[in-house]
């Protein structure tokens, strides 16, 4: 052989690290002769296995040499556990920096517990289908190809069935329609239903959900077949299976139960109650396309690509394939492209149609996680400062240690297993907590996490890694300080805090409240804004609003009725029917006359009555309205933006094409409005009287006030319009809302945890006080006895800190600033920082500073300074 | 002479150097114990009893000549050494006789 098969280079190397010199010889010998001859018997991977194991094996102290620093004297058994008596006498000694130290940490460990559990919930969502890594979304991209171009998560219904059929590259491929206002009635229960989604027969192969019952491949695969989760089964059949069984949709279609899923849907961007097959999808009533119909992008479509296939190099074929369907005799008007399922979640906020499933918000989670590291870092600091303000206290153990032998190493050990005791304690403290307020807490800060004992499991390395980090990093400063003592002049009493030492007790200080007041700008910013929010003049009244759900083919038949009966109570000012605004519309392509191309606005739709009702304020012309009945075929009205983008002086009259089925003429112009959240500026639109069923009645109130018995009014009106259908209503400011979940989320958790971040800190200055303050005992009790007054040497104390945290807030406030104005540019709209909340800023944490020092500064300056100076 | 305690480990091991005779050394023994025995054992714990056997003194170890296998390195060849014998047979000889001592012995296990 001219090249022979070597044993492990590196287990070879790690033994001869490791072995005495004195059986190195023998030892590496013996292996590599086993290595040859395994290796002619059982082949090289056996025999390196075995060499490998064999290594390990002799990794023991017989074998051991003798290293240069010994390490195994470093650390002793015996001495370790005199280390951790003396270290609990002297927790028992100070009580007060003990507590604090534990109590910072512990809160600390439990703020870093929470956020870490929900980030890894949110890192975790969609990780766990079985082939995952090759599902890929199909997105459409407008944007190169016309300046109104849209970014859209959906294409049409042909597509993704066209390219399986056509590229081998395509394993499987998926549809989803997500549909809402869905009546189900199964028995007695019949409710509305949101999250409903009908999907092609392959979905199981894809998103690998686990079924209680039904065989995944085929449950999906005939007409009419639909699949519940175990919410949803419960929920119309209590505790019969509902196996076979039907459920009604819709008044009309009646659907077979075909499964049930094994858990709720949940860490996945999929937001479903119920799964209906594919199959049984119809085009809506008075939609003009059909399934055939490439331009009706509204379907999301997920491929599973084949083993071994280049997701880039197949994202170049796509372009070909949509030519050659949807381009064949005109421009190319979007670009196709696979988004990986990974990025779904956290990637597509800025993606039409993506609002029909999950979020996450990436920034949200990486800020959680900053906020979490920046109140562990203030809860070390803590420690810190308090080691190395008591170190004059610990001077003589140092001294009598160095003098009895100790090695400076030896005494740095000491020191970090004591800080290594307290980080466990306050671990162990932090789980308490932690158990104790979980659900409490998870309540306040509106989390749906069912939490699991397999999540303490996750989080078992994490939280020894981190007891062993904050731990050991917080100690390697002050046990380097304190092991650096000379035992003579300690012994001698001559030790005092170096210069050095003040400063760094300083720096830490103000960095401490660097990140505090950062946190408190932050957190008074960030309300501010959700102070605005609620606030703004959205262009409608959205307070005094509410809509009732009606899905029905009659809903036309039936409205007027409805309309009747309403408007009879004197607390009704207004009835009408359409869209509830939630952000959530259509956008087609309008077409001015004379004009080849249309452009893309957002189209709503209204009956009669509707701006009036929604309290829209018209600038021109009129509402849609029963004096004429045309409007409900040719009436447009328009928002100022849309006659903006037109570029019409006079609006009235001029004659409009929608979604190349409706022609019509502009009757009226409202003011804009917020047709969107305040993160998006507003945009045109225009509104017709739906040709699709519509599904709400909206009526305006006067007041709210006796609410209770309008609704229980209003109930009894429903029985005689609707019998057959659920009672079911919402305010329109709820819908609203729902459009800043997270924006109002994080506005919670950032003033939560700013909250415990200004709470530790006050606590370390509140420990690093008492602790100075009782070194300069004998020094206020004479400048009490040459005369100095009680606010003397209250100045005299605090005004060291005070100035801290001046520094801090210089520091802070323009960091805070910052940062805090990236986050306010997310909003088209939003509030303008004012100079109050810097004011407020500095007034509170200044405040903070000396509630924390004023309980010690004034015990001890009332103190009596015989008793001070007769000490000794 | 002092009695000398010996595990059970170290007893076969001792056997085992016997029976190589003057080829004893660390592969050789695992491979004994292996073969005779089908007793797997790794070089670590070959290493500590041999280890101990010596400074107890019952066994004695010299290195080789260089060999052109192993990649030129020398064994270390064990031989049992005089108070090792004596200590081996002084082990057998307490068994035998607690085993005379077992009235009506039989091998079927009750």
């Amino acid at each position: 052989m001219s090249d022979p098969i070597r044993p492990p280079k590196y287990f070879h190397r790690f033994l001869k690290w490791f072995c005495h010199p004195d059986f190195y010889e023998e030892l590496a010998g013996d292996l590599e002769e086993a290595f040859e001859e395994n290796t002619a018997e059982y082949g090289p991977k056996y025999a390196r296995a075995k060499y490998r194991k064999e290594v390990f094996k002799l990794f023991r102290p017989s074998v051991f040499k003798e290293f240069r620093f010994n390490y195994f004297t470093w650390i002793s058994l015996d001495m370790l556990k005199n280390y951790l008596k003396i270290g609990f006498r002297n927790l028992r000694k100070d009580k007060i920096s003990a507590s604090i130290n534990i109590i910072g940490l512990s809160l600390g460990f439990v703020s870093a517990l929470v956020i870490l559990l929900y980030v890894h919930r949110e890192l975790q969502v969609d990780t766990s289908f079985t082939q995952g890594n090759r599902v890929y979304r199909l997105i459409n991209d407008e944007r190169p190809h016309s300046e109104t171009g849209r970014l859209l998560a959906t294409v049409g219904p042909p597509f993704a069935p066209t390219l399986a059929s056509e590229y081998a590259e395509v394993e499987k491929a998926v549809r989803l329609r997500y549909t809402e206002n869905v009546v189900f009635k199964a028995g007695e229960h019949q409710y509305y239903e949101n999250d409903v989604i009908y999907a092609d027969k392959d979905f199981f192969h894809l998103f690998s959900f686990a079924l209680a019952k039904g065989d995944p491949a085929s449950v999906l695969a005939e007409p009419n077949s639909i699949v519940l989760t175990p919410e949803m089964a419960q929920k119309y059949f209590g505790e019969e299976d509902p196996i076979g069984k039907s459920i009604l949709m819709n008044e009309e279609t009646p659907l077979q139960i075909t499964g049930v899923l094994k858990e709720d849907p949940k860490q996945t961007h999929l937001d479903f109650d119920f799964l209906i097959s594919f199959e049984t999808f119809r085009v809506p009533y008075g939609y003009p396309v059909t399934l055939e119909s490439w331009g009706w992008i509204s379907f999301h479509a997920y491929v599973l690509l084949t083993e071994g296939t280049d997701p880039l190099a197949f994202d170049q074929k796509l372009a070909e394939f949509a030519k050659r369907h949807m381009f064949t005799d005109r421009p190319v008007r979007a670009s196709y492209h696979l988004q990986a399922l990974s990025d779904v979640y956290f990637r597509s906020q800025d993606m039409m149609n993506s609002g029909e499933h999950k979020h996450g918000n990436l920034s949200y989670t990486y800020g959680l996680l900053s906020i979490a590291f920046l109140i562990l870092l203030v809860a070390g600091f803590n420690f810190m400062n308090i080691s190395t303000a008591r170190s004059i206290r610990r001077a003589g153990e140092v001294g009598m240690r160095k003098v009895l032998g100790a090695r400076r190493i030896n005494l740095i050990v000491q020191f970090i297993s004591e800080a290594l005791a307290i980080s466990t304690i306050s671990v162990l403290l932090a789980l308490f907590l932690f158990e104790l307020t979980r659900d409490p807490l998870f309540a306040y800060l509106n989390w749906q996490i069912d939490f699991t004992y397999q999540d303490y499991l996750i989080m078992i390395p994490l939280l020894i890694g981190g007891t062993f980090l904050l731990g050991v990093l917080s100690a390697i400063y002050p046990s380097v300080l304190l092991s650096s003592f000379k035992p003579l002049q300690v012994l001698k009493g001559k030790i005092k805090s170096s210069s050095v030492e003040m400063n760094i007790r300083k720096l830490l200080v103000v960095l401490q409240f660097t990140i505090t007041i950062g946190l408190i700008v932050a957190s008074l910013l960030v309300s501010q804004q959700m102070e605005f929010i609620r606030n703004k003049d959205l262009g409608f009244d959205r307070e005094q609003v509410i809509s009732l759900q009606m899905r029905t083919d009659d809903f036309l038949e039936r409205y007027p009725l409805g309309k009747q009966l309403f408007s009879r109570h004197p607390q009704v000012i207004g009835v009408s029917a359409g869209d509830v605004i939630n952000g959530d519309y259509g956008s087609v392509p309008i077409t001015p006359a004379g004009a080849e191309e249309g452009i893309a606005m957002h189209w709503m739709g209204g009956y009669f009555d509707y701006c009036s009702t929604l309290g829209l304020e018209i600038l021109e012309g009129r509402d849609f309205s029963h004096a004429h009945p045309m409007d409900s075929l040719h009436g447009i009205i328009i928002n100022e933006s849309a006659q903006r983008v037109f570029g019409w002086k006079e609006a009235l009259g001029k004659e409009l094409q929608v979604n190349s089925n409706i022609n019509g003429q502009v009757i009226g112009v409202v003011k804009d409005f917020h047709i969107h959240s305040l993160h998006d500026p507003i945009e045109p639109m225009v509104m017709t009287v739906p040709r699709t069923h519509m599904q709400n009645i909206i009526l305006r109130l006067k007041s709210l006030e006796g609410m209770d018995d309008l609704l229980a009014t209003l109930r009894e009106d429903w029985v005689q319009i609707a019998p057959d259908l659920p009672f079911q209503f919402s305010f329109l400011d709820d819908s609203v809302n729902l459009q800043y979940e997270s924006d109002q989320q994080f506005s919670r958790l950032i003033t939560f945890f700013g909250g415990l971040a200004i709470f530790i800190a006050g606590l370390g200055l509140y420990g690093l006080i008492a602790i100075i303050s009782s070194y300069r005992i004998k020094e206020i009790g004479i400048r009490k006895v040459l005369g100095a007054s009680v606010m003397n040497i209250y100045v005299l104390l605090c005004r060291n800190f005070i100035l801290m945290v001046i520094i801090a807030n210089a520091m802070a406030l323009p960091l805070a600033w910052w940062v805090i104005n990236g986050w306010l540019n997310q909003f088209s709209y939003h509030t303008e920082p004012t100079y109050s909340i810097f004011v407020w800023a500095i007034l509170i944490s200044l405040g903070i500073a000396l509630a924390s020092l004023s309980y010690q500064v004034v015990k001890t300056a009332l103190a009596n300074p015989i008793k001070a100076i007769r000490h000794e | 002479m002092q009695e000398t305690y010996l595990g059970e480990f170290q007893e076969i091991v001792m056997l085992a150097i016997l029976v190589l005779d003057d080829n004893a050394y660390g592969v050789s023994i695992q491979k004994e114990l292996k073969q005779r025995l089908n007793r797997d054992c790794s070089r670590g714990a070959l290493h500590t009893a041999l280890t101990r056997l010596q400074e107890k003194g019952l066994i004695s170890s010299e290195m080789g000549g260089a060999s052109a296998v192993r990649g030129g390195r020398r064994k270390r060849y064990y031989t049992v050494t005089n108070k090792g014998k004596v200590t081996l047979k002084a082990a057998k000889d307490s068994r035998d006789v607690m085993w005379k001592a077992i009235p009506n012995f039989s091998l079927k296990t009750v």
